[in-house]
């Protein structure tokens, strides 16, 4: 077909409208007076014989001529309409015959001669060539394009679209090239060649310039024919795609592990280079697509930061950083020079790459940093086992924006999910002694805690129950003699315990900054202020205790191991020595005085009771009163914690053995008695039924209640069953009410006593065990009741803040009276802060217990209050 | 129903060991100002009262109440104390607040009394300064005057006497805005 038209063509010049037609060669030269030559006049011989080969008139006419031969054999406008689709285009592509005029023709117009020595743009084949193949491409190809463009295109195809549409423009630039190079070019060799004295160098720079040019040219057609936006995400993309492949980003859980080493040439990457490389060739490299492969590296990198290659090590415990930092170095930073050398990217020296792959570190280290702090409360609570990811971090820290960053930033992490009346004061001191641990070794200068640690010492200090949790934690067993873990319960801080099974180190860090034989001192960091000392913060236990002022430790920690000795009679009392050591270390030997008093107590007793039971009024004693032992914990009075009393009286035979034990007690004791706390005893029962046998360990008021059941209420009666009321109970015992009732309900619940079903308020000892329903029922009942007292009983044995206050509101009130009678009128918050002072043993209480006196007192009639201001009342 | 008791019930045993003397004479001071009104709250003696004014415990404000049967029945007087370092070894500057007629006493308060100057011992304290002013009061030493013109009407004209005491007081607590009441 193509050659059909090409014979036809070769008769029949085809009417193409933008070819000019030649002048006529028969059109009669009349010629133009040449410069000199009179004007009509007969052309003299001279002037014939004038190297002119030919006149002005006769180029311009061989021009015309010549112009028009090479146009319409040069001409696109016969191009069969590009089916782009095709694979065979070049196949297609017409072969036109160059006749011999057309061959001269193309040199005549690319040689000087034509040109006359000017350059007339109208005249230059080159530029009309161009022109052409702009029309061409404009008309017929770019809507095909358009077209391919105009579909949607699925990501996963992407490289594929991008390869053919790399193809499809090779396609093209080969069509549109083949002219040029095989006939244009040659041309110009030719004409140089005859014209000119100098050849080869000058021609070939004209060639050249003209293949540049042209390529250029169409370089620039055919990104004009992009949609940009669309290449750059549509190159993006597939660049990213494939990195990720290429470093295996996208492994999932369930595959094997991937065997294969980062950074290895892939299957993907070459793909990827030799897409690269057609598009380059097409003009679809250059910046444009350097700028695409920038945004793809830089989501890249941010994928690797998230990846699994990036994974905080929970085993192993080591930091990713030399992960990331071989990855930047053998995998990333490779494969970007690759990628922009292919793009036409100047290639720099070796250095140059080792300068930006520097500076690839310092970003990758940067973003895997703030990953990392993002997530760093996670990492606290997770401590030890995120020891990795602390590690991270520590490669981040190294400039001030990057630790103001982490503070701020966790501190914020910590405001939000730490400090707030969800959170038990348990959690907070574990996470609080996390903290301490992970940024010790964070930042070994301990400026960095200091900041965190502020606000969670602030609010720490704020909660009431912190000193005490922080007392009993370090006197709580968190392992069994077999080294077992056991579960404290929620009050107790397992991380503190803990911390007191390691050995006591030493406290006393010689200063670092005046030992100038410490080869491992290092300056503090920019960021610490300029009295910034290192705190002894880092020592857990020695932060925790400086929590507080002294004085408010020392009295928790007074009732708690007063209350903690009580309890632990058994026990030999070692771990709370070494505690007592440490406090002593931390807090001064003076104002521990009393607690070493109490451990000391608790320790004499033993040996005092085992002197005593071999005491002769002793032994008599426990004959008499059945064989009953008395073991007593003899406490100085001066420096145990207010204790619980309640008196009433105990049964004879104890009583008998309390009195021979006071006895022994002063015989080796000189000057000094014993009062006896009836409150706080235990006593070991023995209860012999006729059918049953019960034995418990009761309160000594308990006992003293069932033992009143011994004998009966009147002589007199001795044979009907013991039956007794509470107000014959109470008399008997002299014991409160409150005190009594619990004990009845307590013995009620183990079957051993019931209420008269005449009378509730009378109690009878329940000799055998009848399956009667309504004793079983009240038995549960009370069961339940008994509970619920025996667990407020066990709380404490010393006296709580509430009690302590009732017990000394009388002072109080006159210490009011006296500074309101010489004072003058007083605000509340002025009161408060006097009672501080002037109360002896200081005032342990808050400004809400002041209201709560202040309103009592003006009840009562003895003060008169304006709103926040008191007086004492005028008569 | 027999029953086995096995009671190990603790006991307090009062022991008389001193707590360890301070060695700072001020903390001695204080300790001392603070048992001192330790006592003056725990057993308040009706017609007298004192109050340190602030936290360092050496100024106090006292109030007194003039005794009944004399010139002064009725009126409350506030003197303040100054306690120096060495108290109880020294004395306690004491001055009355309220203007006072009265011959041992000058009009800027100044007071004339042996056991507040050259009889100071260490075994005076607050309380018992306060009910020898209070006693004063009733019984001034006219021998030695401050106030001539009083320690000479006290015998001649008790009326005239009575009138300028009343003219010369005045309730400094009135000014205060607070009240006072008799303890």
């Amino acid at each position: 077909m193509a050659k059909m038209d090409a014979i036809f063509a070769s008769v029949f010049p085809p009417a193409v409208l933008d070819h000019t037609t030649p002048t006529p060669v028969a059109t009669p030269d009349l010629g133009f007076t040449a410069p000199g030559q009179s004007f009509g006049g007969i052309i003299s011989p001279v002037g014939a014989k004038q190297q002119k080969p030919l006149s002005a008139a006769q180029i311009q006419v061989k021009r015309n001529i010549s112009w028009s031969t090479a146009t319409r054999f040069l001409s696109l406008s016969t191009f069969p309409v590009v089916d782009l689709n095709s694979s065979a285009l070049i196949k297609g592509t017409p072969h036109k015959i160059k006749t011999r005029e057309i061959e001269d023709a193309i040199e005549f117009l690319l040689s000087e001669d034509s040109l006359q020595g000017h350059i007339d743009e109208n005249w230059d084949l080159v530029a009309w060539y161009l022109l052409e193949v702009q029309t061409h491409f404009l008309d017929r190809v770019a809507p095909v394009f358009q077209q391919l463009w105009s579909s949607e295109i699925p990501s996963e195809r992407g490289i594929q679209f991008l390869r053919s549409i790399a193809q499809r423009y090779a396609t093209m630039q080969s069509i549109y090239q083949i002219p040029v190079t095989e006939h244009i070019l040659p041309a110009t060799t030719v004409s140089k060649r005859r014209h000119t004295l100098e050849p080869g160098a000058s021609a070939e720079r004209r060639q050249q310039r003209i293949l540049s040019k042209f390529e250029r040219r169409i370089h620039a057609l055919f990104i004009h024919a992009l949609p940009a936006e669309r290449f750059s995400n549509i190159i993006s993309h597939v660049m990213y795609d494939c990195a990720c492949k290429m470093f295996q980003l996208h492994t999932s859980e369930g595959d094997s592990p991937p065997s294969q080493k980062l950074g290895d040439k892939s299957v993907s990457e070459k793909e990827l280079m030799a897409l690269l490389q057609s598009l380059q060739k097409v003009g679809l490299g250059g910046d444009r697509a350097q700028r695409a492969f920038a945004h793809a590296m830089d989501k890249l990198m941010n994928e690797f930061i998230v990846s699994h290659w990036m994974k905080v090590d929970w085993e192993g415990r080591e930091p990713v950083t030399d992960k990331l930092r071989k990855w930047i170095r053998h995998g990333f930073s490779p494969f970007v020079r690759a990628v922009v050398r292919h793009l036409g990217g100047a290639d720099e020296g070796p250095n140059a790459s080792e300068v930006d792959a520097q500076r690839w570190l310092d970003v990758a280290f940067a973003r895997l940093g703030r990953a990392r702090i993002s997530n760093l409360f996670e990492y606290i609570v997770r401590w030890d086992d995120s020891l990795g990811a602390i590690l991270d971090i520590k490669e981040y820290i190294t400039t001030p924006a990057a630790r103001s960053f982490l503070t701020t930033n966790f501190s914020h992490q910590l405001s939000r999910r730490l400090l707030h009346p969800g959170a038990t004061t348990t959690n907070i001191l574990n996470v609080y002694i996390s903290i301490i641990r992970a940024f010790n070794e964070l930042d070994s200068k301990g400026v960095l805690l200091d900041r965190v640690a502020r606000p969670i010492r602030r609010y720490l200090r704020d909660r009431e129950d912190t000193a005490r949790i922080i007392v009993a934690s370090l006197l709580a067993d968190i392992e069994d003699s077999n080294g077992h873990f056991i579960d404290p319960g929620p009050d107790i801080s397992v991380e503190i315990a803990r911390e007191m099974l390691n050995p006591i180190t030493a406290f006393e860090e010689a200063d670092q900054d005046m030992d100038w034989d410490n080869m491992l001192w290092t300056p503090d960091p920019i960021d610490a202020g300029p009295e910034y000392k290192k705190s002894k913060s880092s020592d857990v236990t020695a932060s925790l205790l400086s929590l507080y002022n002294r004085n408010e430790f020392i009295n928790s920690l007074q009732t708690i191991l007063g209350e903690h000795l009580l309890k632990n009679e058994d026990s030999r009392f070692e771990k709370e020595e070494r505690l007592l050591e440490l406090f002593k270390h931390r807090l001064g030997d003076d104002k521990l005085q009393p607690c070493e008093v109490m451990l000391h107590d608790v320790q004499q007793s033993r040996r005092m009771n085992t002197a005593i039971h071999r005491y002769q009024g002793y032994r008599a004693a426990v004959s008499k009163s059945q064989g009953a032992e008395l073991n007593a914990q003899i406490l100085s009075s001066n420096f145990w914690p207010k204790l619980q009393e309640a008196d009433f009286t105990v049964p004879a035979p104890i009583k008998l053995l309390q009195d021979q034990y006071a006895k022994g007690f002063e015989s080796i004791k000189d000057m000094r008695k014993l009062e006896w706390l009836h409150a706080l005893g235990r006593v070991t029962v023995v209860l012999e039924f006729e059918d049953r046998k019960i034995e418990e360990i009761v309160p000594t008021a308990t006992a003293s209640v069932i033992y009143a059941f011994q004998s009966p209420p009147n002589p007199s009666n001795k044979d009907g069953p013991i039956e007794k009321s509470i107000s014959q109970l109470e008399a008997e015992l002299s014991i409160e009410e409150p005190l009594l009732r619990t004990a009845l309900t307590y013995w009620v619940s183990k079957n051993v006593l019931r209420t008269l079903p005449s009378c509730s308020n009378t109690y009878t000892v329940l000799e055998t065990l009848s399956s009667d329903d309504a004793i079983n029922t009240s038995a549960q009942q009370a069961q339940a009741l008994a509970q619920a007292s025996m667990d407020a009983e066990t709380v404490s044995a010393v006296k709580s803040a509430e009690d302590l206050f009732s017990e000394n509101e009388e002072m109080y009130r006159q210490f009011v009276v006296g500074m309101l009678t010489n004072g003058g009128a007083m605000n509340v918050m002025r009161i408060f802060m006097m009672l501080k002072v002037v109360v002896p043993g200081g005032f342990p209480f808050g400004i809400e217990e002041v209201r709560g006196l202040l309103s009592g007192m003006v009840e009562g009639g003895v003060v008169v209050g304006t709103g926040d201001v008191f007086a004492v009342r005028r008569e | 129903m027999n029953m086995a008791n096995q009671a190990p019930a603790p006991a307090t045993a009062t022991k008389t060991s001193v707590p360890a003397q301070s060695s700072s004479s001020n903390t001695n001071v204080t300790k001392r100002l603070q048992t001192e009104l330790m006592n003056l709250m725990m057993s308040p003696t009706p017609g007298i009262s004192a109050f340190p004014n602030d936290a360092d415990l050496l100024n106090w404000t006292a109030t007194i109440e003039g005794p009944t049967e004399t010139p002064y029945a009725g009126l409350t007087f506030k003197l303040a104390f100054s306690f120096p370092a060495e108290y109880p070894l020294t004395a306690p500057q004491v001055t009355f607040k309220t203007p006072i007629f009265h011959p041992n006493i000058d009009f800027s308060g100044r007071i004339c009394l042996d056991i507040l100057k050259e009889k100071w011992s260490a075994i005076y304290n607050v309380q018992s300064v306060l009910l020898s002013l209070q006693s004063l009061l009733g019984e001034p030493n006219n021998a030695s005057p401050l106030n001539g013109q009083a320690a000479e009407l006290w015998d001649k004209d008790p009326a005239e006497y009575k009138r300028l005491v009343l003219a010369r007081h005045r309730d400094l607590a009135e000014e205060d805005g607070a009240g006072m009441d008799g303890m």
